[in-house]
């Protein structure tokens, strides 16, 4: 099943409101609409989606090249900028999740130069774990017998920017949703063990490390 | 003077920091801190009123602080004070050369303004490495404000990064300390710290409450913090100097180097600008008579190559004139190599031409041995030994075939790579020329360069910085003639190579090419900018520039030694000693550090003895250890027909890059081995990096290391095999440069997913 949207915030499950700076009419590939195709591989069905470019057809949906272009020259407004206006093309739920993840990753990595980037670092990880919630597909291994998820960075980033602040509560929520994922156990059950170390200073236990 | 009546004596007895500055205006010793007191209140209280204090700028090698805002006067005090210069010159030898600043730290409370949700995590990661040479804010920091806040801010610490991290004793006893400093610094904010103490409710606080907590005690420091701080805090540093000093004291007087432990130390530079007199004097104490303060260390002399004479050096020190000649010896042989290796370098790039093969391999960048390190189309592995005469390749291996590991200085190593050291050596004159060069072979060849030529003097700033402070200057016109140059070349051609065809399915064909870059014609032009003025700069400056070299090292090493004797009293041991020798010990004499002594006019401590058990032919013996750890050659397959056999090629894949690095790292164990006199143990090879890779031998660590060790030793008795790819042999059959250029070697084809297309990668990305 190859599913698409027409953006980010029609998928259901996603609470997401348009960047009202952003007037997505004026943006490539804005509209598109793929056509699908099938074809049998190693005996299964399988099924893809190829949206009209000038010139012919790509498997990339229009927000797949907002999610993939290069952007290390991009300033951080440039990159938010690309994230929102992606975040209104259509794509499949992968997209949107590497779109995601892609800027969130780095802006993170930029945090020491541009700190007022961490409140958009927060805001795209919740965006991206709606989305994980919501379609677990669009972050599985799709060709893996088993279900198997990629590795989501949003997930750790998360984690980490509650966790260095103390935020333990916080940081151990995002730790469970990972856990469905069948990531970040280890970081988990540290913080399970680092609130009932503070809990047991309040309570008078002694189970502190 | 009475021990008694000392004003040190009297402050002895005194528990708390109010009683002391008390006694210090009641004795008149106040005025003695004035400026420091002013500089240091004008620095905590901006910071806790959230001002960003302390400025960071980010160096390639070294990051440089600032302090923000200080007036002419207090500006004045800090270069005084504290430019290590001046505290030199108190005889203060103890700082370190480098000091990782947590500016963040002083800066928290403007984080926590700006941006309070994730200012911990900010402050904690606001560090820089500075030069304390370079930067009198850096020593003020490092000495007087960093532990301030250390001590004082620990309550965000155990509240944010760390919380529930810390047993109830570490917890109790970091409180402790902060009441401590709270209480000296006279500050009431006592019912701000309540909820964040042990047991103090923290846990039933939600994240918005815990920040509040952290906002109200913040707000508590920033109110209550005044004038009069600055000479609580100095007050409450100076006590347990002042403890410390009678407890070791005999009649008063007591040997500097018997008091300043490295916190001390750091009391010493800050309040007293590192003046030992001066704090005696300010206890009212006389100098121990065996006190030597060292004001200035010697200047630090060379004997060697007719630079000093010893008898005029005017120093105790006798260096036998056979050593004087050795070490004379030593320096003359390798400026002689490096010149014969210049020669060559400079014929074979004024001759290469478009459409031949690059140069990038002439001069060696890898320290290691690389077993499928060989050729692409851009590189070119070991091709200085296909380019140059046997004999200068005989010789640079003979002069940096040796060297010294800091660890062991009294035993002499094989260098793994000597053609590498050879040209760290040469230093950056060589880097500069020779990526000048390549830079303007792979702009108009192609695929793509690093940098064009209007990038030039930017990607080269630090070696371009070098030889001017080397008085070797390259000439700026060499640019402006390059640039100019670069926009009369051709238009850019495209390159394409074909990259696999597979047929996947009766009469369905996939053919995969890439596009690899472009071209552009006019390469000749460059190549007569840059050989002019190659020829120009060697003919006014190598000389020069060569001398400059090995005595810039050796004084280097030698102000060291002498700075060590000024701190210690003593000389440094040679195990001491070593980390600062190892670069100019290395680069002249062949690891022998009994020869940079005497090149110092130090009579050496140590004889250092030559080690050999490392084969002739290095990368022969690598590729045998390879062999019998099961290696084989392995080439990646274009196109995976199903995922198991996709899998399948990464598991090969991964087992034979393990095991090329393990092979690879086996000289390095020979080289430990010789420094040891023993086989290494596991723990001194490295247990991590092998244990990442020691199941490509064997799933049981223990194991995999004695079937390596075995291995390794094994391949050191057998004869080299006898491949015709060898180093060696390569060299005996030298088809001559013209040919090489010509790309009439017998160079295998590019082979996609080796090591050497790594290497190849990372010059094209390496920007």
């Amino acid at each position: 099943m190859v599913d698409w949207f027409r953006r980010f915030g029609e998928i259901p499950g996603v609470a997401y409101a348009k960047e009202p700076r952003i007037d997505p009419r004026r943006l490539h590939g804005y509209g598109a609409v793929p056509e699908v195709h099938v074809y049998d591989l190693e005996g299964k069905r399988r099924k893809t989606l190829l949206w009209p470019e000038k010139g012919g057809e790509t498997s990339a949906s229009p927000a797949h090249a907002r999610a993939f272009g290069d952007s290390t020259d991009l300033t951080i407004a440039e990159l938010v900028k690309n994230v929102y206006e992606g975040l209104e093309l259509p794509g499949e739920p992968s997209d949107y999740h590497f779109l995601l993840q892609g800027c969130a990753s780095e802006l993170w990595k930029r945090r020491r130069e541009e700190p007022d980037a961490l409140n958009e670092v927060e805001e795209l990880c919740k965006l991206d774990i709606q989305l994980v919630q919501s379609r677990p597909e669009a972050v599985t291994d799709q060709y893996s017998e088993e279900p198997t998820f990629y590795s989501i960075l949003t997930f750790r980033i998360l984690i980490d920017l509650y966790e260095r602040e103390g935020f333990l509560a916080e940081a151990l929520e995002v730790a469970e949703l990972a856990a469905h994922c069948g990531q970040g156990d280890k970081e988990r059950l540290d913080l399970q063990e680092r609130i009932a170390a503070v809990a047991s200073e309040d309570n008078g236990s002694s189970t502190s490390r | 003077m009475s021990g008694i009546e000392s004003f040190g004596r009297q402050a002895r007895a005194l528990s708390d920091p109010d009683s002391l500055v008390e006694l210090e205006t009641k004795e008149g010793l106040s005025e003695l801190f004035a400026d420091v007191d002013a500089l240091l209140a004008e620095v905590v209280i901006k910071a806790l009123h959230r001002e960003a204090v302390i400025q960071v700028q980010r160096g390639r090698h070294a990051d440089s602080v600032s302090i923000d805002g200080l007036d002419v006067r207090l500006q004045t005090v800090l270069d005084h004070v504290f430019a290590l210069a001046n505290q030199h010159s108190r005889g203060a030898w103890f700082h370190p050369e480098k000091a990782t600043c947590k500016a963040g730290l002083v800066n928290l409370p403007n984080k926590f303004a700006k941006y309070p949700r994730f200012a911990t995590g900010l402050a904690w990661e606001e560090r820089a490495r500075v030069l304390l040479v370079e930067s009198p804010a850096a020593v003020f920091l490092w000495a007087a404000v960093e532990p301030l806040f250390e001590q004082l801010f620990v309550p965000f610490e155990l509240r944010g990064r760390i919380v529930g991290m810390k047993s109830r004793e570490d917890q109790i006893a970091a409180w402790a300390s902060v009441d401590e400093i709270v209480s000296a610094l006279g500050f009431d904010v006592e019912n701000e710290l309540k909820v964040m103490r042990y047991g103090g409710g923290w846990s039933q606080l939600l994240a918005a409450e815990q920040l509040d907590a952290k906002k109200c005690l913040l707000a508590a420091l920033a109110a209550r913090a005044d004038g009069r701080l600055a000479a609580r805090y100095r007050a409450y540093r100076l006590l347990p100097l002042i403890d410390r000093y009678y407890s070791k004291a005999k009649d008063g007087r007591a040997l500097r180097k018997h008091i300043l432990s490295r916190p001390l130390e750091r009391t010493l530079a800050a309040f007293f600008g590192g003046d030992w007199l001066r704090l005696l004097r300010y206890l009212g104490e006389a100098p121990h008579p065996g006190e030597e303060t060292v004001t200035a260390i010697p200047e630090a002399k060379l004997f060697v190559s007719g630079t000093r004479n010893p008898d005029e050096a005017g120093t105790d020190i006798r260096v036998p004139a056979e050593k004087n000649e050795r070490v004379l010896l030593a320096i003359d042989e390798r400026v002689s190599v490096l010149k014969s290796f210049w020669r060559h370098f400079e014929e074979i790039h004024s001759r290469q031409a478009a459409g031949t093969r690059p140069l990038w391999g002439l001069v060696e960048e890898s320290g290691s041995v690389r077993i499928g390190s060989e050729e692409t189309h851009s590189y070119s592995a070991q091709l200085y030994r296909k380019l140059l005469p046997a004999e200068v390749i005989a010789e640079v291996e003979r002069l940096w075939g040796s060297i010294m590991l800091r660890r062991w200085p009294d035993r002499i190593v094989s260098e793994i790579s000597p053609h590498a050291l050879m040209a760290e050596t040469f230093g950056p004159a060589l880097q500069f020329w020779q990526g000048t060069a390549l830079t303007a072979w792979f702009v108009c060849e192609g695929p793509m360069s690093r940098t064009d030529m209007a990038g030039l003097p930017s990607y080269y700033q630090d070696a371009i910085g070098e030889l001017e402070r080397l008085g070797s200057r390259i000439d700026p016109a060499l640019f402006m003639e390059l640039r100019d140059a670069e926009q009369r070349l051709g238009p850019a051609e495209p390159l394409r190579e074909d990259v696999s065809s597979v047929e996947v399915a009766h009469g369905i064909k996939f053919e995969i090419s890439i596009s690899t870059g472009s071209r552009r014609s006019g390469f000749d032009h460059l190549r007569d900018i840059i050989t002019r003025h190659r020829r120009s700069w060697a003919d006014e400056y190598l000389d020069s520039y060569l001398r400059a070299r090995w005595e810039t090292e050796l004084w280097e090493a030698a102000r060291r030694h002498a700075e060590a004797i000024a701190e210690r009293g003593t000389p440094p041991t040679p195990k001491q000693f070593a980390r600062h020798a190892v670069a100019a010990t290395n680069h002249w004499f062949g690891g022998d550090l009994s020869s940079f002594y005497a090149a110092i006019g130090v009579e050496s401590t140590v004889r250092p003895a030559r080690v050999k058990l490392l084969p002739a032919d290095p990368l022969n013996f690598v590729k045998q250890v390879f062999e019998s750890l099961g290696g084989r050659p392995w080439e990646r397959w274009s196109v995976a027909s199903d995922r198991e056999e996709g899998l399948a090629q990464a598991a090969e894949r991964d087992k034979h890059s393990k095991l090329e690095w393990l092979a690879e790292e086996s000289v390095r164990f020979i080289q430990l081995e010789e420094a040891l006199g023993r086989k290494p143990e596991l723990n001194e090879f490295g247990p991590s990096g092998f244990g990442y890779r020691s199941a490509a031998i064997s799933p049981d660590l223990q194991e995999a290391w004695t079937t390596y060790s075995t291995a390794v030793e094994a391949a050191r008795q057998l004869p080299p095999i006898d491949s015709g790819e060898g180093p060696l042999s390569e060299a005996m059959a030298d088809p001559g440069p013209l040919a090489i250029l010509k790309g009439e070697s017998d160079a295998k084809a590019d082979r996609t997913g080796s090591s050497d297309e790594r290497h190849w990668l990372r010059r094209l990305f390496d920007r």
